[in-house]
């Protein structure tokens, strides 16, 4: 048997398994999307993105905000797009291909060049970052593997975007 | 003397030369001798008979002065015949006495003698007269003692001056002829000294002459048989290194002999190798043109060979372009099957169940991306294997050609090696048989310095020979010059 075929199987009892289990409640861990921008990796929360998506057309809009791509179009509507490395202060990014979507009425992009994947961690493997940092956005750090990646809250870009464009931010 | 006649010539002339002065000698000694006796008989025969015939005088005067004193005493007349007589035999010696005396004093005197004796006979016969005449004995006496006595004393003194005379020439004359006799026995005594001399001259010169002659002749001889020992030596050692080399020759050639045959035979398979070769030339030229061909056929496959694999680079292409769009999708689904998790986490027990799905779609999308990037590494691999294979196919294609055009190089140069295999051919051939005549050559090379290394030797032994004969010379003519020259002087 090749290892490929092992792997086949794998593949194969474990999509089956899927079907057969009786679905139950996920456990305590916490889903975050790994991606890296400006050569740097990084992770956010999955609750804190209302979606991934393509980072399509941006039109670029005169504001003081350097790390303001533009104005993009997300299902008709439009969405300030930010390049994440410049928030996060890495400089700017190479090709933001991909969008995160922040959640809320006023939602706002931010860009980035990678999207390295989806990573279910244990709760466990997040800790608070003991020098936050990337513009104190990075709270946290997550064991992915053998590397650590900063995860970046992204309300807290987003409270620091509105801050700077002097716009009200509600509480929720 | 010359120096062409021989030593027996020379000997010869010398002892004749030595007999004719002895000859010489004799016949002055002799004639001298002869003249001397002759004189001296002559001279003495003559005086003597001058001194005899005075003495007869004196005794027929003294005679006849006794007949006449026997007369005067007795006065017979047999007396005055016995005087006459006398006187007669006086006469007669005077007769004789002039015919003996030679010299003019002498003739003087007898004449003298003889005048005188005639006036005494003139007054001893006066006086006989007279006393015949019987005159007086006193006058006779007196005659006798005055005119007989004293001419009969004087011519007593002059016969006796005569005789004295006479053998005062006599010996004046003996004295003369020992005179003659000792002048000639003096110049005997010279000649004979001269001929001594003359004798040891020339012995001296003949010697010497000989001597030197021989001296020269036998050092000549010596040095002659010295350089004849000297050229017999270098003869006989350039005998001996001609003998060592002829036999250092005969040995190369005996060597170069063996060589030659040896590189006949060695022609002779280089010929049959050869003649093999052109076989095996020929048949690999056959073996060329099918390899040739062989090689256009592999430069065909290996052309169609880099046409697939170019056609492999573009399908790998287009399977890295589907792959690209699979990839896309797998993005895409991944994306979405994220926002569906992302979306499912904040809704009911379908939106939990929805979520297991999209969590399961998300995973398939993982791993469809997984198997997408892992088919694009392979993709990539087999682009790059087919990148490296059509390179190393172009490669094999430029080296098929290389190899082609090496090819046919080889094959001009493999009919160029069957035409060279050809003519090496013949020259083997040729150098078998031109060292076959060479080994045929070097046997009669052979056969001469054999014969030239016997007739060395026997050069060598009569050098050798000649050695010791010219010692022996050498030695006979040391042995000579010993003997013509002193040892000190020579």
């Amino acid at each position: 048997m090749s290892a490929d075929e092992g792997r086949l199987g794998e593949m194969r009892r474990a999509f089956d398994s899927a079907f057969a289990a009786e679905p139950v409640a996920p456990p305590e861990r916490v889903d975050l999307i790994a991606l890296r921008t400006a050569g740097r990796p990084y992770a956010v929360r999955a609750s804190d993105v209302a979606s991934v998506v393509a980072t399509g057309t941006v039109v670029p809009f005169p504001c003081d905000e350097p790390a303001l791509l533009g104005l993009g179009a997300v299902r008709g509507a439009p969405v300030p797009v930010y390049d994440l490395a410049a928030l996060l202060g890495d400089g700017a990014a190479k090709a933001p291909r991909w969008t995160i979507l922040s959640h809320g009425p006023e939602r706002l992009g931010l860009a980035f060049d990678e999207l390295e994947g989806y990573l279910r961690v244990p709760a466990a493997d997040l800790a608070a970052a003991p020098d936050p940092a990337a513009g104190q956005a990075a709270t946290e750090i997550v064991r992915a593997g053998s590397s650590l990646r900063p995860v970046v809250s992204v309300a807290s870009l987003v409270r620091r975007v509105k801050q700077r464009c002097g716009i009200p931010t509600k509480e929720r | 003397m010359r120096r062409t006649w021989t030593f027996g010539r020379k000997l010869a002339a010398g002892f004749a030369a030595v007999v004719a002065l002895t000859i010489v000698i004799a016949g002055i000694g002799v004639y001298g001798m002869r003249q001397v006796v002759a004189e001296e008989e002559q001279l003495l025969s003559r005086q003597f008979k001058a001194l005899h015939e005075s003495e007869e005088l004196h005794v027929a005067f003294e005679r006849k002065i006794a007949e006449a004193r026997g007369f005067f005493f007795t006065r017979e007349d047999r007396f005055l015949g016995l005087m006459r007589e006398a006187r007669a035999q006086f006469l007669d010696a005077a007769g004789r006495a002039r015919t003996g005396v030679a010299s003019e004093e002498g003739k003087r005197r007898l004449a003298e003698i003889e005048k005188t004796e005639a006036e005494h006979q003139q007054d001893l016969d006066r006086a006989a007269a007279l006393l015949k005449n019987k005159e007086n004995p006193d006058v006779v006496a007196r005659m006798i003692r005055d005119d007989l006595a004293p001419r009969r004393d004087q011519i007593s003194k002059r016969i006796s001056g005569l005789v004295g005379f006479e053998e005062q020439i006599f010996e004046t004359a003996r004295a003369r002829a020992a005179s003659h006799a000792e002048s000639a026995q003096t110049l005997v005594l010279v000649a004979t000294a001269g001929a001594l001399v003359l004798a040891l001259l020339l012995a001296i010169v003949l010697g010497r002459g000989i001597s030197r002659q021989i001296g020269g002749a036998v050092q000549h001889v010596q040095g002659s048989s010295t350089e004849l020992r000297t050229a017999a030596t270098q003869q006989a050692n350039g005998a001996k290194e001609q003998s060592g080399a002829m036999t250092e020759v005969a040995t190369t050639i005996s060597e170069l002999l063996a060589t030659s045959r040896q590189i006949a035979e060695s022609a002779r398979r280089v010929a049959a190798i050869a003649e093999k070769t052109a076989a095996s030339g020929r048949s690999g030229d056959d073996s060329m043109q099918s390899a040739l061909e062989s090689v256009n056929g592999i430069k065909r496959q290996v052309d169609v060979v880099v046409a697939h694999m170019l056609d492999l680079g573009k399908r790998s292409q287009q399977i890295g372009g589907v792959l690209e769009i699979i990839n896309e999708l797998a993005e895409q689904t991944n994306i979405l099957a994220i926002n569906a998790t992302i979306e499912a986490a904040g809704a009911t027990e379908a939106g939990r169940r929805f979520a297991v799905v999209a969590d399961e779609i998300r995973k398939l999308a993982d791993r469809v991306s997984g198997s997408t990037k892992e088919i694009r590494g392979l993709i990539e691999e087999i682009r790059a294997a087919v990148h490296t294979t059509v390179m190393a196919t172009e490669g094999s294609s430029k080296a098929v050609d290389a190899g082609m055009r090496e090819f046919e190089q080889v094959a001009a140069a493999f009919k160029e090696i069957m035409g060279l295999v050809g003519t090496t051919t013949d020259a083997a051939r040729e150098i078998e048989l031109s060292t076959k005549q060479q080994a045929s050559a070097v046997e009669q090379v052979n056969s001469a310095i054999s014969d030239v290394a016997q007739t060395t030797r026997e050069t060598e032994a009569s050098s050798t020979q000649m050695l010791q004969t010219a010692s022996q010379l050498s030695g006979l003519a040391t042995d000579l010059l010993r003997l013509v020259q002193p040892p000190a002087s020579a």
